[in-house]
C-alpha cells in the first residue's frame, strides 16, 4: 500500500486504523513503511481517507504473500475458502480430519494482533516437526513448504511480513505433550507472539481424553474455546 | 480459521459472549473432485476435457470467485438462553452442517445436555506464547480479539477510548467504528460496549450514564 502524497492532506485520521504501525507522520503528510505493511488493505477498505489517498501497489511474488495471508477477503486457492488456514475442527464431524487416538493444533503465528516474518513461522514449523507431527495438506502455509517432514519453508519468503498464519498438524496423541514443550522451548526464539489450539475428538460419552493429559502435565488452557457439537453428517465413517 | 478461538476476558465477561459457526464441509466439490482424480484418471480427464470445451469449468471458476466476501458471517449472542434456542433450531432443522460455539465450555456444555447433544471435537486455547510484552494491555486485548483477524488495531481501540473523553465521538459511535472493521461480523458489540465503558472508567475515571447513553 501506498499513500498519494499529493493527495494527502495530513489528517492523520488512518494512523491508528493500521494493524501493521506501518503509518507514520512525515511532516504534514502520512506515509507507509512498506517495508512493515501487512498489504491487510485495512487502511483501504476502512473508507477513513477523505481524499483517497491509499493506492495498492503492485504485488509480486513473494510479496503478494503478504496480502494473501492478512487480508480477510481473500480466498486462498489451495483450500477455496477464506481465512488463513482451512475448516480444521470446524467440520471435523464431515470429514472425520482428527479420530481417536490423535491431537490436532493450531498455532497462530502472529497472533493477536502483532504480525510475524515466515523467519519466524519456520522457527516453528521446525521445532514441532522435529517431534514427529504432520502438518495438514490443505493449510496454505504447509503449501509453502519445502520439507514437510522437516518443517523447512521456502528460502525466498523468509522475509515477507504477514498480520497472522496457521501452522496446522496433528499427532499421535502419546506426543501431545512433547509438542507443547517444543512450542513452549521455541517461543524463546521468536520475535513475536502466537496463540496455540489443541484439538482433540471426543469419546461418545462426550469426555475429551486430551483433557486429563493436559492437567496431567499442568499444562494452562482457557476455559473458553470451541466445541463442534456433530451435528455434520460424516463424508467418510 | 481460529478467528473466535482465542477471545480473552474473565469468565463472568466471557458469559455474555458465544459465537455460532455454521459450515459445510471442507469445499465438498473440490473433496470429490480429488477422490474421481485419484481413482478414475482416465475418465476424470475425459470428463474434464467435454467440461472445458463446454465452458463450464470456466464458468464454475467465475461463480467461486465472485462468492461474496464476509461469507463466514456468524450469529453473536450474549447469553446461553438464546445460544440454547439457536441450537435448538439447528439440531431440529437437520441439515448435517457441522455447527461450531465457540464460548465457556461449561457453558456451552449445559446447551448441549438441555438439548441431549454431545461435543463432537473440542479445541482447548492453551492461551500466547512468545514475546508478550509487545502485547497491548489486557482490557484493549480483550476487545480486539474480539475480531479474530485483527482488523481492529490496538491503536484504533485506544483513538477512540481518547476521542470519547474528548468528546468528539459517542460510545455507541466508536462501536461502530470497531464492529465495521470486523467483517466476518462475529464481533461482540453488546460486550464491546461493557468492556470500553469499565476501560474508559479506569482511564479517565469517567462513568457512562447509559439512560442517556452518554458521559
Amino acid at each position: 500500500m501506498r499513500i498519494n502524497l499529493e493527495k494527502c492532506i495530513g489528517c492523520m485520521e488512518c494512523i491508528s486504523y493500521c494493524p501493521a504501525r506501518a503509518i507514520t507522520a512525515r511532516g504534514a503528510k502520512c506515509t507507509v513503511d512498506e517495508n512493515r505493511c501487512f498489504e491487510c488493505y485495512v487502511c483501504l477498505t476502512s473508507g477513513i481517507c477523505p481524499v483517497d489517498a491509499f493506492e495498492k501497489i503492485s504485488l509480486k511474488w513473494p510479496r503478494i504473500l503478504r496480502h494473501i495471508f492478512s487480508s480477510v477477503a481473500m480466498i486462498h486457492k489451495g483450500t477455496g475458502i477464506d481465512g488463513r488456514g482451512t475448516a480444521e475442527m470446524k467440520t471435523n464431524d464431515v470429514t472425520g480430519r482428527y479420530r481417536h487416538g490423535e491431537v490436532g493444533f493450531t498455532v497462530d503465528v502472529g497472533r493477536p494482533g502483532i504480525g510475524t516474518t515466515f523467519e519466524d513461522i519456520k522457527k516453528i514449523s521446525m521445532a514441532v516437526a522435529k517431534v514427529g507431527v504432520k502438518f495438514e495438506k490443505m493449510n496454505p502455509l504447509t503449501k509453502l513448504m519445502r520439507d514437510k517432514t522437516t518443517g523447512r519453508l521456502r528460502d525466498d519468503i523468509k522475509g515477507e511480513r504477514v498480520l497472522s498464519c496457521v501452522l496446522e498438524f496433528k499427532t499421535e496423541d502419546n506426543k501431545a505433550i512433547s509438542v507443547i514443550n517444543a512450542l513452549k522451548d521455541v517461543s524463546k526464539l521468536v520475535n513475536t507472539v502466537f496463540s496455540v489450539g489443541c484439538i482433540c475428538r471426543c469419546r461418545p460419552d462426550g469426555t475429551i481424553p486430551v483433557k486429563n493429559m493436559l492437567d496431567e502435565a499442568g499444562i494452562f488452557y482457557r476455559p473458553n474455546g470451541k466445541t463442534n457439537i456433530g451435528l455434520g453428517r460424516p463424508l467418510a465413517p | 480459521m481460529t478467528h473466535t478461538m482465542h477471545r480473552q476476558g474473565s469468565v463472568e465477561s466471557l458469559k455474555e459472549d458465544y459465537v455460532v459457526l455454521v459450515m459445510g464441509g471442507d469445499i465438498p466439490f473440490d473433496i470429490y473432485r480429488r477422490l474421481w482424480q485419484k481413482r478414475f484418471p482416465r475418465i476424470y480427464e475425459m470428463v474434464k476435457k467435454v467440461l472445458l470445451n463446454l465452458g463450464i469449468l470456466k464458468l464454475l471458476r467465475i461463480i467461486k470467485k465472485a462468492k461474496p466476501t464476509g461469507s463466514c458471517r456468524s450469529p453473536v449472542f450474549n447469553n446461553k438462553r438464546e445460544l440454547a434456542g439457536y441450537l435448538k433450531q439447528l439440531k431440529e432443522k437437520n441439515r448435517g452442517k457441522s455447527v461450531v460455539v465457540s464460548g465457556l465450555f461449561d457453558e456451552v456444555n449445559d446447551c448441549l445436555k438441555e438439548l441431549n447433544l454431545y461435543p463432537h471435537t473440542v479445541q482447548f486455547s492453551l492461551g500466547i506464547f512468545g514475546k508478550k510484552e509487545l502485547l497491548p494491555e489486557k482490557e484493549i486485548l480483550e476487545i480486539t480479539t474480539m475480531c479474530g483477524h485483527h482488523m481492529i488495531s490496538a491503536p484504533l481501540v485506544e483513538k477512540l477510548t481518547s476521542d470519547i473523553k474528548n468528546g468528539n465521538v459517542s460510545l455507541e459511535e466508536a462501536i461502530r467504528v470497531m464492529s465495521e472493521q470486523c467483517v466476518c461480523g462475529v464481533f461482540n458489540k453488546e460486550r464491546t460496549c461493557k468492556l470500553m465503558a469499565a476501560l474508559i472508567d479506569r482511564l479517565y475515571s469517567l462513568s457512562y450514564d447509559k439512560t442517556r447513553a452518554t458521559y
